[in-house]
This record gives structure tokens, sequence and C-alpha cells, in this order.
């Protein structure tokens, strides 16, 4: 609480300082400047900036499009600039009122697009690329840079794995390309790949993303981009005029669903059909009058988040600065969870003459998490309160915690208590910089340094307490540190030859190195426990473990664009990429990519349509490769397995783990796209399409290695995978007038992902994620089937009365499960099982609306997925009865068969011949979702009013409601992590329903 | 500035063109090449051979294949349809639980390999030979004992196996007849003796790390006594090698002639075999040890250092147990009472002091339960439901001094009758359990169908020395299922041939489709 007192103090400071530099401005001026600033349509437009020309002095329009500037007296020019307009300069020739109407620019065509290894016009785009830009997320209170990308861009699939504050969140661009290896995108930062967790960026400072999705754009990045690359651009000063903004959003967050459980009275009673006797008729009846434990109420709470964000732009004519500073305060909904966030960036340009440009950006970070990493096993406490007993209580009658419940299952233990008294924090300092130094040779040749380095210091430290660990205490430290660098020479001609020919040639050479070590002690038997793992020299056994590895690349590019009268646009390239990970002569691969695009817009017979102001077809193809394993893949080493004969010491035992594989190499994916824009009424209007097709060759797969020669995997080359789809983008401004309009945006993606291969295989099983829950892996990967499929069996019913010759001849009886006998040999085992569905969506959108009416504004976004599954084990586990969870909890587990209950949804519990298979469709459940992910209102309250400055109050709310099917917390949050896996809740942790508050303050 | 600029670009280039810069650098990672070189890391790779070794008793689910005794049975579903499929004689070869001994017993054969195929890399310390050889014998001759146990339990699992000797990995390798692995066990085990000392604590050169666990090593006692068990099995089904009874008579008669040497003994009270404290006794020819509260999950040793047998996979639901295995009832009720009885089962306890006594017929399964493998340091029958944890560090005794003593009176009694040794064996055996010594007099086949009974209480419950076994080399499987009470759950196939092997796992069955 201190902590944020004070971080308020100094956020007050900050805002009392930037309030004296604004009046030491107003005290150099003599002259007062106002107008009224009108967009085209005559309406007011707020949020120009009006500069006096080289100078400092300058403001912003308020929301009646009005400013007034002192400026200094004679000739001085005013400019107007505003992004989507073209900017103005008006001289000021004596007058002392000035009134502007902006032009939207020719087209947002001419909006320059951050590609690899350079920069182009969108209108000259031969590849496919979406453009996410802070405008199109500012109205949402984003924490991370996946909020900030999900149902914004076309082709893009975000899935979390936990809805922890700092959970982790998969990003997937075009589909799972790769079964070993990383289906990460590559992110570029400011030019150079970025080595620390995207999430530990501050997304605030973020100016636009663009995501390279097809091989034309990706094939640059050689053998990191066949993921797709995400380039993500800082904010920088632009204008001279300082300009301080300040974010205050304090927010609560709840957990958005409950599993409607039965209380204590009628589970005990029910207990006693199935376990007859187990309760007294007295104890039921005191269960009826007191109540019992709800054990979902225990274990969630509200949660509180404090943002804090400050930023300041601004410079002279040569240097521009853009600051920013970010406290950001997590309390999550599961009791005892937490992140705080702490962060600094700043990026500078100058200009070193006329020749020399300097940018140099520099960003550190903190980030603290307490208990937030957990990703659900079958006794985590999510699950675990969904299943434990009503009718034990949280406490014993001494007050201390009521440990074991042995009625609901023989393994969890009581989740508040592994709420509270579990320990395990997280820490994480990030820092990220990199320089890039233009020279301009001549005026078509530009060379560009750049050098970036990422350092990233990661520890985690737990402690387990006799409460957790009832045979000792535990305790243990695990650090890491990972640095990066990276040096990419950049060389750039530019020439356009009488307006016919337009070219732009690209060399580059390029080198990276990562490094990582960690180091791990461990303890055990640590007492007193209360010192954590800060002093593990006092356990009793203790263990220590290091590492350190190495991956190194180097890379020459070159590229090619040619545009002919600006009608037809050839892009070509060709990388060559050298990688540590193989060897030889694995080491070395190559790259190709070729695009053309015919800007029909530009013929005559279009060139002066009223209607069609912008018709593009694109076209692409290219190779890319995906080096994304560990190093030393490729060699076999002496690993460790301790021993104790018994003694309390672990005595280091050596094995021989994998085998040497030289021939190993990266992952080919080939890429074709065909696509086309479309702009109509003035850009009020814009289509984009995208089809693709992604072959992936020589998948990474970890083979099997038979048990009978020791077991585990080796990597190999194996198989082939293929994704298609197609992408649809519809945005404009379909209504536009002085006082309301509305800015729109739908997103749909469609992905088709078939294993097409797998080498000498044609089916392996994936991971089981709660063994004993689960007998096998509920996931397959199966040659002709999609990447997360479900293996399992098809749940047909409960038997009825009607059915008891057909069940006999299964050994089943009335008011048994009815399973689908696939090979019909009148027997249920393990030969019936079937890809039962498949964890990827048929499609997903996103539905992104503004409107502003006056001084006010409202954002209406929407997302959604569609035909994708869920193996929902929280379910299973409140619902039947199961070894690891022994009791009924789930009101729905009251609809069992009984001979008056024929069409029941569940089997009867009394039977002994009755068999439960939880990887079945009966807990397959369809997670398609339709989400309210913010809905936000805000009023502006103008300078012109406040005197100081623009402020801009906000409410929203986030995940607000959700349309789904799903019978659990969340149908977004998978408890798996990897790609194979599809989709599991294991008591995955929930995301929340959060309503935020916000003051946005300007100077 | 512009020739700053110049140096600059010219020095990257020139810094960065090292040609080695993509040559992969391997600091702390140690290449098998590498390796094998002193006795340090030959000692190293014993550690880790045992840790492989433990890994095939620490879990009931490795010995869920013996589950067709007629001691034990099971939960009708749930988690223990792998156990059950053994119990009522339907098995597939998916099954979730048998295929951890399978996979358990041949990373133990890999890593036995890795020290056998390796030996002679082992040069240092150059200056102490005579310290090299001692230590590099035991070395080999404890991977030469774990091989053969390793390989003992896979054959009468599966019957007909690959058989691994070297390294290489292969997918297209042929099952070996029984014949074979057997040629191989009794190879290793002749090996096993003579390159392992009769009492560790007499072996010259020994280490540290040997001195302060001498009683976790086999001696050739414990290879001796192994191999007697071995030709034993070889005289029954499958093999049906009679004159391997003579062999395992002799061979466990150089046991017993000289058991003050080897320094075993019966202990006077069998009930104090299961004690926790006696995790170390003077019965045991070859144990198991472990300590699950050392190890953290980044160690592939953590796992292999905890005994998951105890304290819940025996235990009775009623107190938080995870009911894998308990008695069936015609075993239950036709076991001689006595002191062997009552150390044998958990036939009533409380959950917690204040809760009512519950006895078996109670319990929700309604079954007698072991309480041989509870015990551990809190166990209390009167405070049942008393959670500990969900595995302890109690030892297993893979080999007890009890089983060599009956592996003499029904071999010898197999080869030319019993003698007074056989008499004397058997009747300490049964004295010990509080019943009358056997009548003199009996013909060899009623001797050795009388010390085939004693082996059936005495190692009831899935001791390492199962039930199962006796009933599938004696061929008496469907003899002993006749007797199942109906109150168990019904057996899907009654039992034949087919059923005393457990086919190949489906996960190496998969890979290679000559299996």
């Amino acid at each position: 609480m201190n902590l944020h007192k004070s971080m308020l103090k100094r956020i007050l400071l900050f805002l009392i300082f930037a309030f004296i530099a604004g009046q030491q401005i107003l005290l150099a001026q003599r002259l007062t400047v106002t107008g009224m600033i009108k967009g085209p349509n005559g309406e007011a437009l707020p949020g120009v900036t009006v500069v006096v020309k080289g100078t400092t002095v300058g403001t912003s329009s308020g929301s009646d499009g009005t400013y007034s500037l002192s400026v200094p007296a004679g000739d001085a020019v005013l400019q107007f600039s505003y992004i989507g307009y073209t900017s103005q300069e008006e001289p000021l020739n004596g007058r002392s009122v000035i009134n502007v109407t902006m032009t939207e620019s020719a087209t947002q065509m001419d909006e320059v697009v951050v590609v690899g290894y350079g920069t182009t016009r969108k209108s000259d785009l031969t590849g496919s690329v979406s453009t996410v830009s802070a405008k199109n997320f500012v109205a949402e209170p984003v924490k991370t840079f996946s909020q900030a990308i999900q149902g914004r861009a076309a082709g893009v699939v975000v899935t979390n794995n936990s809805g922890a504050p700092g959970g982790i969140v998969k990003v997937r661009i075009r589909g799972t390309s790769s079964l070993y290896g990383s289906n990460e995108p590559l992110y570029v930062v400011d030019g150079v790949a970025l080595n620390i967790n995207v999430a530990d960026l501050n997304v605030n400072d973020i100016e636009s993303m663009e995501i390279l999705k097809d091989a034309s754009a990706t094939a640059v990045f050689g053998n990191r981009g066949a993921n797709g690359v995400v380039m993500i651009t800082t904010k920088r000063g632009l204008s001279e005029v300082p300009k301080i903004q300040v974010n205050i959003e304090p927010a609560v967050s709840n957990i958005a669903y409950r599993y409607d459980l039965m209380d204590a009275g009628t589970f005990a009673e029910f207990v006693n059909v199935y376990r007859p006797g187990y309760f007294t008729s007295q104890q039921i009846s005191d269960y009826k009058a007191n109540g019992g434990t709800d054990w979902q109420k225990e274990i969630f709470r509200t949660g509180i988040t404090q943002n804090y964000q400050v930023s300041a732009t601004g410079g002279s004519t040569h240097t521009k600065y853009f600051i920013s500073g970010q406290y950001l305060d997590q309390s999550g909904i599961l009791l005892n969870t937490s992140q705080a966030r702490y962060s600094l960036r700043s990026n500078i340009t100058t200009e070193l003459g006329k020749k020399f440009k300097l940018e140099f950006n520099i960003y550190g970070g903190r980030i603290k998490g307490l208990n937030n990493r957990e990703n659900g096993n079958k006794t985590n406490p999510v699950i675990s309160a969904v299943f434990y007993s009503p009718t034990w209580p949280v406490y014993t009658a001494y007050g201390t915690w009521n440990r074991f419940d042995n009625l609901c299952g023989p393994l969890a233990l009581n989740p508040k208590m592994v709420l509270e008294e579990r320990y395990s924090d997280n820490l994480s300092n990030s820092l990220t910089s990199n320089m890039r130094l233009s020279y301009k040779i001549i005026d078509d040749l530009t060379l560009d340094v750049l050098f970036g380095a990422d350092v990233n210091d990661y520890q985690n430290g737990y402690y387990e307490n006799s409460w957790i660990n009832a045979s000792t205490t535990k305790a243990g430290i695990w650090t890491s540190n990972n640095f990066f660098w990276q040096n990419s020479n950049i060389l750039t001609y530019k020439k356009n030859i009488s307006n016919i020919h337009d070219i732009v040639v690209t060399g580059v050479y390029e080198q990276s190195r990562n490094t990582y070590e960690s180091f791990t002690g461990n303890g055990s038997g640590v007492d007193p426990i209360t010192v954590g793992y800060h002093n593990l020299g006092i356990a009793k056994t203790q263990t220590v473990t290091s590492s350190w590895s190495q991956y190194s690349l180097r890379s020459l590019l070159g590229r090619v664009s040619y545009t002919l009268l600006n009608r037809y646009l050839l892009t070509v390239s060709y990388r060559a990429d050298g990688t540590s990970k193989f060897q030889d002569p694995n080491k070395w691969g190559y790259f190709p990519s070729a695009a053309l695009a015919w800007k029909l817009s530009e013929e005559s017979f279009l060139k002066d349509n009223s209607v069609i102001n912008n018709l593009k077809l694109r076209g692409s193809w290219g190779i890319t490769g995906n080096q994304g394993i560990n190093p030393y893949a490729t060699i076999s080493r002496i690993g460790s397995m301790m021993n104790t004969f018994g003694l309390s010491q672990s005595l280091p035992g050596s094995i021989v783990v994998g085998i040497d594989n030289p021939d190993l190499k990266w992952e080919t994916t080939t890429q074709t796209n065909a696509g086309f824009d479309l702009s109509l009424f003035k850009n009020r209007l814009n289509f984009s399409a995208d089809y693709f097709i992604k072959e992936t060759d020589d998948l990474l797969f970890g083979v099997t290695i038979p048990a009978y020669d020791g077991g585990g995997k080796v990597n190999k080359n194996v198989g082939t995978m293929e994704n298609k789809g197609f992408e649809i983008v519809v945005s404009g401004k379909p209504v536009s007038t002085s006082d309301f309009s509305w800015d729109v945006n739908i997103n749909f993606t469609s992905i088709k992902n078939e294993l097409t291969s797998l080498g000498q295989d044609t089916f392996l099983l994936g991971g089981n994620y709660a063994p004993g829950l689960t007998q096998e892996s509920p996931f397959c990967l199966k040659v002709g089937e999609s990447m997360g499929s479900f293996w399992g069996y098809e749940w047909q019913g409960v038997y009825t009365s009607a059915e008891s010759a057909d069940a006999a001849v299964y050994g089943f009886k009335p008011g048994d499960n009815k399973y689908r006998d696939w090979n019909n040999d009148k027997k249920i085992d393990s030969k019936d099982k079937h890809v039962i569905g498949s964890a990827l969506p048929d499609f997903v959108w996103g539905f992104n609306n503004t409107f502003t009416y006056k001084n006010f504004d409202l954002n209406i976004f929407l997302l959604g997925q569609q035909g994708n599954k869920m193996l929902n084990t929280v379910y299973a586990t409140s619902s039947v009865i199961l070894s690891d969870a022994t009791t009924i909890n789930h009101m729905d587990g009251l609809n069992y068969w009984r001979p008056d209950n024929e069409n029941a949804d569940f089997a009867n519990p009394t039977n002994n011949s009755n068999k439960n298979e939880i990887i079945s469709t009966k807990f397959l459940q369809d997670a398609s979702f339709t989400k309210i992910k913010n809905i936000a209102l805000s009023y502006n309250l103008t300078r012109d009013i406040l005197k100081i400055a623009d402020l801009k109050l906000t409410v929203s709310a986030q995940n607000l409601l959700t349309f789904t099917k799903y019978k659990g917390f969340d149908p977004e949050t998978s408890t798996s992590a990897n790609d194979i896996d599809g989709a599991i809740d294991v008591g995955a942790y929930p995301s929340a329903r959060t309503f935020t508050f916000g003051i946005q303050a300007s100077f | 500035m512009k020739n700053t600029i110049y140096i600059l670009i010219l020095t990257i280039l020139s810094v960065s063109c090292n040609k080695d810069f993509l040559d992969e650098t391997t600091k702390g990672l140690i290449r098998p090449v590498d390796y094998f070189r002193t006795t340090a890391d030959l000692e190293k790779c014993v550690n880790a051979l045992f840790s492989n070794a433990n890994l095939m008793y620490n879990q009931t689910a490795t010995f869920s294949f013996c589950m067709g005794g007629d001691d034990v049975t099971t939960l009708p579903g749930g988690n223990k349809e792998g156990y059950k499929q053994f119990d009522v004689f339907s098995v597939q070869d998916n099954n979730d639980r048998y295929r951890n001994m399978y996979t358990c017993a041949y990373g133990a054969i890999k890593q036995a390999n890795v020290i056998i195929t390796n030996i002679d890399k082992f040069v240092e310390p150059v200056d102490n030979p005579a310290l090299l050889k001692d230590q590099k014998n035991r070395a080999l001759g404890q991977a030469y004992f774990i091989r053969a146990l390793s390989y003992f339990n896979l054959v009468r699992m599966c019957n007909e196996i690959p058989l691994i000797t070297d390294l290489s990995v292969s997918y297209d390798l042929e099952k070996s007849p029984a014949t074979d692995v057997y040629k191989l066990i009794v190879e290793d085990l002749t090996k096993a003796e003579s390159l392992l000392p009769a009492k560790y604590s007499a072996a010259s050169n020994l280490s540290s790390l040997e001195q302060s666990t001498l009683y976790a090593r086999p001696s050739s006692g414990s290879a001796k006594s192994l191999l007697a068990s071995v030709y034993l099995t070889m005289a029954g089904y499958p093999v049906k090698d009679n004159t391997k009874y003579a062999l395992a008579a002799a061979k466990a008669k150089e046991v017993i002639d000289n058991e003050a040497g080897y320094g075993y003994t019966l202990l006077a009270n069998y009930g104090d075999l299961w004690k926790y404290t006696n995790k170390i006794n003077t019965e045991t020819v070859f144990g198991l040890h472990y300590n699950h509260v050392v190890g953290d999950w980044s160690d592939n040793g953590t796992w292999a250092n905890g005994n998951m047998n105890c304290p819940l996979s025996y235990k009775p639901g009623d107190f938080g147990g995870w009911d894998d295995l308990f008695a069936e009832l015609t075993f239950f009720n036709e076991f001689p009472s006595g002191p062997r009885k009552d150390a044998t089962f958990l036939t009533q306890a409380k959950k917690t002091p204040s809760d009512p006594l519950l006895t078996w017929q109670n319990y929700n399964t309604k079954h007698p339960y072991y309480k041989k493998f509870l015990d551990i340091p809190g166990w209390d029958e009167n405070n049942a439901g008393a959670y500990f944890d969900w595995w302890s560090s109690r030892s297993v005794m893979v080999i007890r001094y009890a089983e060599v003593l009956l592996v003499y009176a029904e071999a010898k009694a197999m080869s030319g009758g019993p003698d007074a040794l056989a008499y004397t064996c058997v009747n300490r055996v049964r004295s010990r359990a509080g019943l009358a010594d056997l009548p003199g007099g009996l013909s060899g086949a009623a001797f050795s169908d009388a010390v085939i009974m004693e082996r059936k209480w005495e190692f009831a419950g899935n001791e390492p020395n199962a039930r199962w076994f006796d009933m599938v080399r004696t061929e008496t499987v469907e003899s002993a299922t006749a007797k199942r009470d109906p109150k168990e759950i019904p057996l899907v196939n009654q039992p034949s041939k087919a059923n005393y092997f457990a086919p190949i796992p489906s996960v190496d069955r998969v890979l290679n489709p000559n299996l």
C-alpha cells in the first residue's frame, strides 16, 4: 500500500512539474491566434496539432475543434497536422484568426507500413500484412501485447493458457505449422528481433504492429519466418511541442462464471444414494439447516488493478524524444495471486548533420508475480474447489486448516489451504535496447546499421511449508540470465526513373547470438520454513544445478522491389541463413520469395471511377524456415539421475540422454498467397481478402525411441503439414457527420489444418494432462486430421430400459453409459476410440466499433471463435464418480438414470457395471464463444474548459458477457500449453470480468 | 564523422566474419565420448543404475501384471482399469499400468549396458590399478546383477521379449524366445557371482560411498539367491527344464551353507519385517532403498527415490487410500491364522481415534487389505485417516532370505526328494508363522506342493516374489482361479495359457511391427 501511495505522490509531482513547464511556455508568448479546425464534412476536429513552424510553441485543438495559441508576432507560419490527414501550413500574415479545413490524406494507402528491413507505402505492398495501430486498441484498457492484438488482425489467433495476471498466452499467425518446433511468431521491435518475452513489454509504448503473414513478407526472415512475424514499432516524438499524458486506470475484476453446485444438504442426501448410510439423517438435516462450504466462494475474490501510465514527447528541430513510465499492480481473482509491473522507456531520435540520423531506444521492465504461473493439474485449487465436498469445513474446530477430505477423492488437499499456504514467486527484469544509425551515402543510397541487445534476468522462488508438503519442508530458487545481441547492416537503394520505373534494392548482412545461463538451488528440510528460499544453507539436504547454452545465426539477404507505372509491382527476395543449431552441411538454409501485385485502380478504365478508388490484386510465393528448437538438439549428452540409497543426501548419477542425429535440419514452409484490396467511396469502405496455402515439410519431431532401447525421443525431420485458409477484413466509416461518426472493423479468419504425413507413423498419442483422471492422452496426431484432435469415445447417451438387451451384449445394463462400438466387436475398449473433435476453431472473428458523438466516444469490441472443442475435466470431476473425484457435486448430476427417469443425462451412479469415460463426447464440450471483450464509454473534457489539460474520462468493462455452450469457467482458457495437445480444462486459471475507470490527462 | 562510421562498419564486418561463429559451443554439456574415464564417473553410472532399478519397484503399477494372482484384487473401474484387466484376464496392450515395468526394466537394462559396454574405457586412476580393478569388477558385477533382475521381471511378464545387450537403436528387432533370455540371465548372474564380494564390508578398495551404502549392494550371495530362483522358474512353465531343479537346489544351498558368512537370517517375528524402522534388516538378501524428501523435480532421479507403494496404494479408500490392491476373499479365508496372518492383513482400523472401529466387512470394498506395506512414521491403525503424503521412503525387499530357504526346499524335493535340510528350511519359515512343522516322510511332489503353499502365504500381496509367478510356473492359474469368490469382480475370460503372459505393450508395438 505504501508503494501505491508513493507512486501516486510521484505522479502528482510530475503533474505539477508539467504544469509549471506549461506556464513557462505561456510566459514567452506575445500574440494570440485562435481558430476553428474542421474536417472534410465540416465536423469539428479535435486533437489536431498546431505548431509554430521552427519552434516548440504549439497546442492542439479541443473537442470543439477550436484552438488558441500565443505566437511571436511577425511572419510566423502555423503547421496543422493530424494522423490520417494531409498536413497544412498557414502563414500568419498578421492575422489573429485562422480557420482551417483539413483534408484526409489522399488515401490511407499512403500510410507508411513497416516491413522486414525497410518500410513501404501501404499502396505498394505486395505481401499480406495486417496493421494494428495504437488507435485500434486505445479504447480498451489493454495490459498486454496479446490483448492488443487479439481479434484486431485477420490471421491471428490468440489463446490463453491462464487468466492469471501475467498468465501465459499463445499467439498463432496463420495456424500452427510445427509439431515440435516453436509455433510462436518472430517478434521484431524497431528492427531487432525480440528475445525477451513480448508480454514483458509495456503495450502502451507500442505505436503500431505490422503482422507479416505471407511468404513474400516473411521470407526475408529466413529460418525464423515460418510462423509469421510481428513488427512492433514503438512510439517516438513527432512534434517539437512537449506533450505529457497521464493515465490512471483503477479496475476491479471478478469471476464471470460459477459452476452450479449442490448445497451441502442436497449433496449429503445424494451421497447416501451411491454410498448408502454415509451421512446420518441428523447430519443431513443439519446441513440443510446450516448449509456447508461454498468452495468457489472461498477461493475467488475481487481482484484490484491499479495502472498508472505517464508519457512525454517533444524535442527540438533535430532531436525528438518519447519517454514513458508505467506502474501496474494487479491482484488476481484467485486468492493470493498477483502481479506487478514497473517499466520505463526512452526513445530518442536525432539528426546528426544532413547525412546521419541516429535512433536510440531503451526499455527496462520489472515484473513481479506471485502464484500466477500454475497452469492447472488434477488437484489444483480451481478444479478441487469444484469437486470438494460442501460438507467439508474449511477449518477444524481448532481454527486450523481442515487439510484433507477423503470423501471427495484420495488426492486433493483443501483448496483454500493450498491457495493460502503455497508460495511461488517470479521476478523478471528485462532490458531491451537498440540503436539505429542511418547514413545517407548518396541521395538514393542509405546504409542502416543496427545494434540491438536484450537482457532478461529471471528468477523463480518457491517454498512448501508443512501444509503443502507433509513429508518435508522444501524451498528452492531458479535463476536464469539470457543475453541476446543482433547486428544488422542494411543497404537500401531507391531510384525513381521518370515516374515510370520505381526500384528499391535492399541488401542485408546480419548476425545474432543468444546465450542463456541458469542456476537452481533447492533444499528440503528447510526449518523454519519462514525463511522461504532466502536461506537455503539451513536446509537438511541441498541440491544445485546449473546450465549454459548458446546459439548463433548469420544471415545474408537480397531483395528487389520494382514498380512499373505505379501499376505493376514485383518483389523478389532471397535469404541465406546459417545457424549453429544444426551440423554441417545442414547449417545453411536458403529461402526465396516472389510477389506480384497489380493496381487495377491505376489503370485508365478505373482511374477516375467514382465508386472504386483503390483496387489491387496480389499474389505471392515463398519459402520460410523454422529452426525453433533448443540448441544441442543434434547431440546426445550425459544427464543426471541422482540416487540416495535411502540416505538423506542426493548422490549424483549419470545416464546417457538421447542419441546423436547430425542429419537434423530446419523445417521448411512453402506458402502461396492470393488476395486483393478494395476501397470504395473515398476509402469510406475498405475490403481486403487473402487466401493462402502453407505446406510445411521436414517437420521437426521428437521421434520415440523404443522403450526396449531405453526410450526417450530423438529429434528428426519427419512428416508434412498443411494450413489452408482465408482472411477477410472489412473496415470503414459508415457514418461521418459533424457530430456523429461510426468507425467499424470486422475481421474474419478461417484456417484448416491437416497433418498430411508423420513419416513412419500414422498415429501418435499426445500428452496426458491429468494422469489418473484420464488413462491416456486425450490428444492425438493422426494423418489426415488436424493438430489438436481429440482421441476418445463417442458417448451415445444412457441405456434405457428398452435397450437392456443391447446393453447386455456389452456387459452393461439400463442406466449405464452407452458408447459407440466403432469396430462392432461387441466390446467397448480402446479400439473404439476415434477422433471426436478438434481444439482448432473453424473460424475466429473480431468486430470493433467506435461511435463518436460530440464529446462522447463509445467502443464496443466483440470477438469470437466457432467450432472449437475443449475437454472439460472440471465438469467431469464434479458430475460423475471417478477414482480421483469420488463424489457428485454438480446439480446436473442429479439428472441421472432411474426407472422413473429414463431419458437422463447421466448414468446411474449406483450401477457397478457402468463405465465413465472422461475422454468422450460426454465431456468434450463446444467451446465456441462470442465475447463482449470491451465496452467503453468516454467523455472528453477539453482544455478550453479545464484550462490546464485535456481530460478524458472512461468507464469500461472487459469480458462483460460471454455467450457460449461451454459449461465451465472460461471457454478461452486451456491448461495445455502446446499445439499438439489441443484444449483441456484441468482447472485453468479463468479469465476475469473487469470493470475499469480511466482518467487520461493530456498537457 | 564519416571516417568514424567507415571504421565502425569495417570493424563490425571483420570481427563478425570469424569462421567459427556458427560452431556449436557446449560449455556445460558433457558428451558421452568425453565421459566414462574415471572411477568417479563409474560410481555415478552405478548410482543411476540403482535409481533405474528403484523404478521397477516403487509403485504398484509395475507389478500390476501379477494381479491375476489369487491373493490380490482391485476396484472394478476408474483408474484401476489397468490392474483390473489382469485380475479378470482381459489384458489390452495399451494398459497404462504394466507398461511401467516394461519401460523401467528396459531403462535399468540400458543403464547396465552403458556400464558393461563402456567398462574398458574407465582407466583412471592410472596410478592405482588395484583400486581401479576392484571398483570396476564390483560395478560390472552390479550391472550384470541388475540386468539379470530386470530381464527376469520382463521374461516372466511377457515371455518373448527383445533382448538388448548393446546401445544401438533398432526399429525392426525381433522378439527373442524365453530360452534365450534365460540363457543371458544365467550368464549374467554367473558373472555377477564371481565379480561381487561375498560381504561388501570385507571387500577391498571400497569408495567412501560404497562404505556408507553396504546394505544396499548386491553381494555374490544376492546373485546366487537370484540365480537359484531363476533356475527354479526355468524348471517350471514355460521352459520346463527339469534339470534346473538340481541347479536351483545347489545354488540355494551354497547360500544357506554359508548364511553366517553372507549375514542372512530370518527375523524372529514376521511382523517385524514390515516395520518402517526395520528398513535395513538381515533377512533382506537384496533390497532397494528410497528417500523421497531429498530430490527436486528437475532431476531424473527424484521420482526414482520415492516409494509410492506406501502409504496410499494399499490403504482402504475409507481412510483416504487408493484401493490399488487388496486381498481376495478366498485367499484371506484360507490363510492359516497366526502371527503371520495378523501381520499381513489390515482387517480393522479407525479413521480417527474418535471414529468407530471399522472392520473390513464394512469397508467400502468389503475386502480385507494388506497391512504389510502401510507402516511409515506416524502410521497408526487408530488414526488411519491421517494424511502424511502420497509417497514415502519405505524400502523394498526384492529378495528375502525366506525365499532362498523355500527355493531350496522345493527344488530339492523335485530333484531327489526332500532331505533334512529341505525340512529345516521350510519349517524355519513355518514356525515363525506359528505353524507346525511339516510331517516327515512326504513324497517329493507332496512336499513341493506344501512349500508352494508356504510361499503363497509368506509372499502374499504382490511382494516382488509374487504369488502369480508360482501360479504360472506350476501351471495352476486355472485351478487357483476356480476357487475365486463369486463376490469378486466377475471374470471377463476364464484363464488359460493365453493369459499367462502379457503382450508386449503397445508403446513399442506401434514403433516396431515385428513385436
